[in-house]
């Protein structure tokens, strides 16, 4: 055994954390898995059915399931290969066939057919090839300081197995045309011998489950008795303390290994089966199906009018006998007078509490309406369910800021000649400045001109975005000149570059030539 | 700096993160008067707890705790310990300290991430602010943002409705071909007008039953039309045509009968609530459903999650849905004393509130952080 | 190699392992929360409807919750954990390693209705089969996990008591999966034979050859074992 080819993750694991690892594993090498069942067990199954399945079909489901501990050891083989990364084909288990048969195969089927922690003493015998005595000490030691939690393994695998057998039998019951369901599970309440055809179907049902969840079982069983050993016998210790010494004296090593092979461990060869198990669960699914609704068939009412009638009129119906009962009518034992009493006003009590409740629980439920209905009339606005807006005027105006940006935008705080200033701010090197009061003024503009929606928080991009989109400017070139600007603004402000005096320039006059009129015509109306 | 200074330097730090975490330990401290008192308290209830072979210790470092003052914990700032240790854990890793104490950091950072980046806050105060939230404006949006599903939704199960309502006119045998004889004679003896307990109020009680009964029902069936919608769709479309024929035939048969005049006024007060929870129930599972047969540009798999985000909100609030039409079915819509009329006037409000609010809130979001302050 | 671990990483650059959960545990708590669903479902049989048609309408409210809410109510308030998976010490966690939350919750409670598929989790168990982290398809739809919960147990270093056995530093550099091992052997060396643990102790060559000039003097015949031991002593911190 090369622990290094180890395909699984080593180290000590909880049991539950084995079992899922168990399902990594089986789930991880399925197709060879699956393959080495049906090449392997398959043929068995199919003879053993030939014979038995038309005479004597439970005895045929029987024998499947008695033989469970013969088809474990061929997961058990293919597992214990793969998982130390040895190439493992469908021809290799055919090969060790042979020796599944020398691996306490009696024992398995008989004294120990119904252990359910056959899973986990399977790997003993087929692997360790153990037997009797030197068995039981093994899995004693195996055992000790630790709970196990094959038991479950067992329980939750034969659960599994029902289950899944059940739900493929429903599924394809559900898929059937319905007369076929309904004969199908009239087959079974009627004692009559069910068909062959649904024989075989269950059986082949039963087996594809099984040949699944009986993978599953041995893996876990498997990994569960991985893990007991890399617990002993500390492998993920080993594993690590190799590598730690290969990293710095590799000749050293080859002496430490000799030595190690000879003391311990397994021997990866072949085998045979043995075990036990008790899935008594598992008996009863094959033959068993579940009911469909029953569907009436649809019938009109005039013809089932006249149905009614002609079955009416048969004698059957027209029988008539007269019926005599007794009535105690003597004296009322006064004892059994005041129980009934008792218990009836007993009931009765409970039900006026019931009665009481009831009230209490629809008053209390319509004052929670009313509640409920009361703060959302109160808190309407603050709700902004926005129903609101079907009454209010649609457009909200907002009060224009005073402030965007840090730009003061009221129009009082102009200069009076805003190129100007602006272009001194500029000679005293002061651009940003310069730069700053053009574009407030261009906005302050818009802002007076048109109507504003800004909000408080509005950037310069969602300033630009506002006047290329959302307003209607006289010119085209006044929507440009704002980009520019916008950009220079930006530029001096947050990229602290200087803008070139031309620009400047021409930022300016262009300034004159788009709102000095406009400043004018408005100062115009203010007067 | 060797590992017994690095402990020392912050062993505070971890263990008031790990009271921060398990807030029982919080018993353990109780300043520093009686920590002579509590040491020897902890001494005999480990002596009895040894006797008992059972460890029941909340924390390895119970002792460690029982000195730290309290005040240092309720001042104590969450995230900014939470990067420290995260920090301390890589220092470890990279001094190589030992393994015990990687581990002891590990298992606190794991903790505290999952309380860290927990997505939700289930507790406190804000627990009101999302619900309200969550119907103001998540549900609503959620339900525009897929209009689509909840128009194919509802034509898959407003249209056998109708039609059968319609066709139960000219061919009323039809209803036999949705229900059997037995429901018809079930469903006739509840509404007949002559029947004794039409006319007569019925108590809380049964009212209450009937509650449980349509809470129990009907909101079962809307969780059920969503869940089956992982069967890429077919589920939830089944689900829905189903219900649209049985209670399109149900609705038709009794008016086909005569008994218009006890059905109408009964189920106009919740039918608005109860069909349209219905539809999204079914738009939430399409919704998933066809994300595995239509992922666009995303892989299947990432499709599927960011729909079931969106369809899980749609679920909830149509579960929600479900409650409301179940009060209003069992303690209005029965109602006897209520002329058919007001009824008829209640459903058709209902009706216009439930469009109206899909249609026009959550278009805004809800400002109540924001109010709370004024 | 094959594990059932999967590493989430937190923004913080740390490294978190979380152990997937087949469908043994898990059926396993699924079965005693039934269980606990049952019995209060039987109790409540048993008084409510005394209390006449109200008692009725309770119960199937009850029933209602307990059904679709008793898992998502305790995985979002009891860290992930319903009773079941309390006592099989499992939880739920996003698949980021964080808390569920309630979207995920809901999501991975009321798909329980596909997986139950045609019969009693067939679909379930068929998604775990083939899904690597052992989800099923709640799972994945709501991107949740199951996950051993973890826990810090105070770990015990077998040969605490004895002291004689002197702490000392190893004289090459060991990866911190070497060191956990050392660890791990000195905490474990009780459960093996003498043999094996010295035959173990033997394997780590270079840890063994240069003894410290002072352990010599003392202890001229000290074991491999007792020298793994020292190192032990020396990572546990005791220098």
């Amino acid at each position: 055994m090369n622990l290094e080819a180890m395909t699984l993750e080593v180290r000590p694991r909880n049991p539950w954390e084995s079992m899922d690892l168990a399902v990594r594993l089986a789930v991880s090498h399925w197709r060879l898995l699956l393959a080495s069942w049906m090449i392997c067990v398959f043929p068995l199954f199919l003879i053993i059915n030939i014979i038995l399945l038309n005479e004597h079909p439970y005895w045929a489901f029987f024998l499947v399931w008695f033989l469970k501990p013969l088809y474990d050891r061929v997961p058990l083989f293919v597992l214990s290969r793969v998982i130390f990364s040895e190439k493992t084909s469908v021809k290799d288990v055919l090969n060790a066939i042979p020796s599944f048969f020398k691996t306490g195969l009696f024992a398995s089927l008989t004294l120990y057919r119904l252990d359910p922690g056959r899973a986990f003493s399977l790997p003993v015998r087929q692997l360790e090839h153990l037997q009797g005595k030197a068995r039981r000490n093994r899995m004693n030691a195996l055992r000790r300081g630790y709970n196990n939690r094959e038991i479950w393994l067992f329980i939750l695998c034969a659960h599994l197995e029902t289950l899944v057998s059940w739900g493929l039998i429903g599924m394809i019951l559900m898929m059937l045309p319905v007369d076929m369901a309904i004969q199908g599970v009239e087959a079974i309440f009627t004692d009559d011998e069910p068909e062959f055809l649904s024989n075989a179907v269950s059986m082949l049902m039963y087996f594809s489950v099984m040949m699944i969840v009986e993978t599953l079982y041995i893996s876990g069983g498997f990994v569960l008795y991985l893990n007991r050993r890399i617990i002993l016998e500390g492998w993920d210790i080993e594993l690590v303390f190799r590598k730690l010494a290969q990293r710095k004296h590799a000749h050293k090593l080859q002496t430490i290994i000799t030595v190690l092979f000879c003391t311990t461990f397994f021997l990866f060869a072949s085998s045979m089966p043995q075990k036990a198990q008790a899935a008594a669960q598992n008996a009863s699914s094959a033959y068993e199906k579940i009911l469909p609704p029953v569907a009436v068939p649809a019938v009109s009412p005039e013809l089932s009018t006249e149905t009614i009638k002609q079955v009416m009129a048969h004698p059957a119906f027209n029988r008539f006998k007269q019926v005599e009962t007794l009535e105690y009518t003597g004296e009322i034992d006064e004892n059994k007078k005041d129980l009934d009493e008792t218990r009836s006003w007993l009931s009765k009590t409970f039900e006026t509490i019931g009665k009481t409740l009831a009230f209490v629980f629809e008053v209390a439920l319509w004052l929670l309406a009313l509640t409920i209905v009361f703060l959302l009339v109160k808190y309407w606005d603050r709700l902004q369910l926005g129903l609101g807006s079907l009454f209010k005027a649609k457009k909200k105006t907002t009060e224009m800021p005073d402030m965007l940006f840090g730009l003061d935008l009221r129009e009082e705080s102009l200069p009076e000649d805003v190129t100007e200033q602006a272009l001194a701010f500029y000679k005293q090197r002061d651009y940003r400045a310069a730069l700053a009061l053009l574009y407030r003024a261009t906005l302050a503009h818009l802002v007076k001109n048109y109507e504003f929606n800004l909000p408080k928080g509005a950037t310069e991009g969602d300033c630009l975005e506002w006047v290329t989109e959302k307003l209607s400017l006289s010119s085209e070139a006044e929507i440009i000149y704002f980009i520019d600007l916008t950009r220079a603004w930006q530029l001096t402000a947050y990229a602290h570059q200087m803008i070139p005096e031309a620009q400047m320039e021409e930022l300016c006059l262009q300034w004159s030539v788009h709102y000095k009129k406009q400043a004018n015509n408005s100062g115009a109306r203010h007067e | 700096m060797n590992q017994e200074q690095f402990i020392h330097a912050h062993e505070q730090q971890w263990l008031i993160l790990e009271v921060l975490l398990n807030p029982s330990l919080k018993s353990l401290l109780k300043g520093k008067a009686e920590n002579e008192l509590k040491k020897s308290w902890l001494e005999s209830w480990k002596k009895k707890r040894a006797a008992k072979k059972k460890p029941l210790q909340k924390s390895p470092n119970e002792e460690k705790i029982a000195l730290l003052e309290p005040d240092i914990i309720y001042q104590a700032d969450f995230p900014g310990l939470y990067r420290e240790v995260c920090q301390h854990l890589s220092l470890a890793q990279s001094r190589r300290y030992s393994p015990y104490l990687i581990e002891r950091l590990n298992f606190l950072i794991s903790q505290a991430h999952q309380v860290f980046y927990r997505q939700s806050h289930v507790h406190g105060e804000s627990a009101l602010a999302s619900l309200i939230a969550f119907f103001t404006t998540t549900f609503p949006q959620a339900v525009r943002s897929e209009s689509q599903w909840v128009w194919f939704s509802s034509l898959v199960f407003y249209l056998p409705l109708i039609l059968m309502i319609i066709l139960i006119q000219f061919w009323p045998e039809f209803v036999y071909s949705v229900m059997s004889p037995d429901t018809v004679s079930g469903m006739e003896a509840m509404y007949e007008p002559q029947a004794d307990h039409i006319g007569r109020e019925r108590g809380s009680d049964s009212d209450s039953k009937m509650f449980g009964f349509y809470i129990f029902n009907n909101t079962s069936i809307g969780f059920r039309t969503f869940a089956t919608g992982l069967l890429l769709g077919v589920g939830s479309i089944l689900t829905l045509l189903f219900n649209g024929l049985h209670i399109g035939s149900a609705a038709g048969h009794l008016t086909q009968i005569g008994y218009g005049g006890t059905f109408w006024p009964f189920v106009s007060g919740h039918s608005a609530l109860e069909l349209t929870a219905i539809a999204l129930s079914g738009a939430a599972g399409l919704k998933l459903g066809f994300s595995l047969l239509m992922p666009g540009r995303k892989s299947r798999y990432q499709a599927m999650l960011d729909a079931a985000k969106i369809s899980v909100k749609i679920m909830g609030g149509a579960a929600v849905m479900f409650f409301i039409a179940a009060f209003v079915e069992a303690f209005w819509s029965s109602s006897q004393s209520v002329p058919a009329n007001i009824k008829y006037a209640v459903g058709i409000a209902m009706w216009l509130m439930v469009f109206a609010y899909f249609a026009f809130s959550g278009h805004e979001q809800s400002d109540w952080p924001e109010d709370d302050r004024r | 190699m094959l594990d059932t671990i999967k590493i989430a990483e937190t923004p913080e650059g740390v490294e978190l392992k979380l152990t997937c959960v087949s469908f043994f545990a898990r059926s396993l708590a699924w079965g005693i929360d039934a269980l606990i669903q049952g019995f209060i479902i039987l109790l409540l049989l048993f008084v409510l409807p005394q209390l006449g048609d109200f008692g009725t309408g309770l119960l199937l409210i009850i029933f209602f919750f307990l059904h679709w809410l008793y898992p998502v109510f305790f995985e979002i308030y009891f860290q992930g954990q319903t009773p079941g998976k309390k006592m099989m010490k499992i939880q739920v966690l996003l698949i980021d390693g964080t808390m569920v939350n309630w979207g995920a919750s809901l999501l991975r409670n009321l798909l329980r209705t596909v997986d139950f598929l045609p019969f009693f989790y067939a679909l379930g168990v068929a998604t775990m089969l083939m899904s690597k982290d052992f989800r099923r398809l709640g799972d994945l739809v709501a991107n949740t996990i199951v996950v051993y919960k973890r826990e810090l147990k105070e770990k015990v270093l077998q040969n605490q008591g004895e002291t004689e056995i002197k702490a000392y530093a190893p004289d090459m550099a060991l990866s911190a999966k070497e060191q956990q091992i050392i660890l791990s052997y000195a905490e474990r060396v009780n459960h093996f034979s003498p043999e094996r643990a010295e035959e173990l102790a033997l394997l780590a060559v270079p840890l063994l050859n240069d003894l410290p000039v002072s352990q010599q003097q003392e202890k001229i015949s000290s074991s491999a074992s007792e020298r793994i031991l020292g190192i032990a002593n020396y990572l546990m911190g005791r220098r």
